[in-house]
């Protein structure tokens, strides 16, 4: 079993979000991603001749050419080439820092049969959402396919 | 026509131009609709996620459904029900209404089933009590609404 240490807290949009830290992510400066758009996505890098795509996202979760990002955080999680979630800040968080509570948001999944968001990190009056990095991959794919950039 | 039933101890939520009258014992806690996180893509009905004591609580609008999306303001509260059955113990819920809930004693002469609405696909029946246009929530409707049969539960 696998013990976690660690949460990326990411933040975009005006937003905070945690992220289980773990092999599976990839964290990308800006001076190493291109930043140039292609379709919906607003940078990518090139790794061995296959473009890793990179989004941004505003508070809706609706991608955005561009924002104040500094870092991409990529998913190599699931199936189809790692995928990214540009950020504005990013730290480190030890995991007994935190208090996490599982959560199941109501409505339907934005992406088939997963939430983006498993459970929440407590503290005295604030909820911080916790993503699943698979889901969110999922969901940044969807995006690529959306355009017809395909795997 | 009467409600056959006999007492029972319930609140009546003002939610949008109406009540919901819930049982007493579906509600754990009245709060104050404060500090509400967003959810991303969610439907516009859930409001966001509140801290209940120490718990992540979704919030929802459930008023939506037969009005306007609601404003929080001062007098609003976010009551919180206890988990819907068949749902993990955690899953507590909470619905925003306009203002404070009123507790009742419902007995079966003050009620009386309307035709209005009857089949609102989240309210299980109308009423009228003492004059108030009220409803029932329909557990079974909310708890499709809420949960997705596909998505995977969360870890206990």
């Amino acid at each position: 079993m696998t013990i976690l240490r660690h949460y990326l807290e990411l933040r975009f949009a005006g937003q905070k979000f945690l992220m289980p830290n773990g092999p599976d992510i990839v964290v990308e400066p800006r001076e190493n991603m291109q930043v140039e758009r292609a379709g919906r996505a607003a940078a990518m890098r090139n790794v061995q001749d296959v473009s890793w795509f990179a989004y941004a996202l505003g508070p809706d979760w609706a991608p955005v050419p561009e924002s104040g990002w500094t870092r991409a955080v990529f998913l190599t999680v699931g199936p189809g080439r790692p995928v990214g979630l540009l950020v504005d800040d990013l730290k480190l968080l030890p995991a007994d820092s935190l208090r996490i509570e599982a959560f199941t948001p109501l409505g339907p999944a934005p992406v088939p049969g997963r939430h983006l968001f498993v459970a929440a990190a407590m503290s005295l009056s604030a909820v911080t959402l916790v993503l699943a990095a698979g889901a969110v991959a999922s969901y940044l794919r969807a995006l690529e396919s959306d355009h017809g950039l395909g795997e | 026509m009467a409600l056959a039933s006999d007492r029972i101890h319930a609140l009546l939520l003002p939610v949008c131009d109406r009540y919901l009258l819930v049982p007493s014992a579906l509600v754990a806690e009245i709060g104050i609709a404060e500090a509400l996180t967003p959810v991303p893509l969610s439907p516009p009905w859930v409001l966001g996620v509140m801290n209940w004591r120490s718990r992540p609580v979704p919030v929802c609008d459930l008023g939506r459904f037969w009005g306007p999306p609601a404003t929080i303001g001062p007098k609003s509260r976010a009551v919180v029900f206890y988990p819907l059955p068949g749902r993990s113990e955690r899953e507590f819920f909470a619905i925003l209404t306009n203002a404070e809930p009123q507790s009742r004693t419902i007995e079966t002469p003050s009620v009386l089933l309307t035709d209005e609405d009857a089949v609102h696909p989240y309210l299980a029946v109308s009423l009228d009590i003492d004059g108030k246009r009220a409803g029932i929530p329909d557990l079974a409707g909310l708890t499709e609404l809420f949960y997705d049969p596909a998505a995977a539960p969360p870890a206990r």
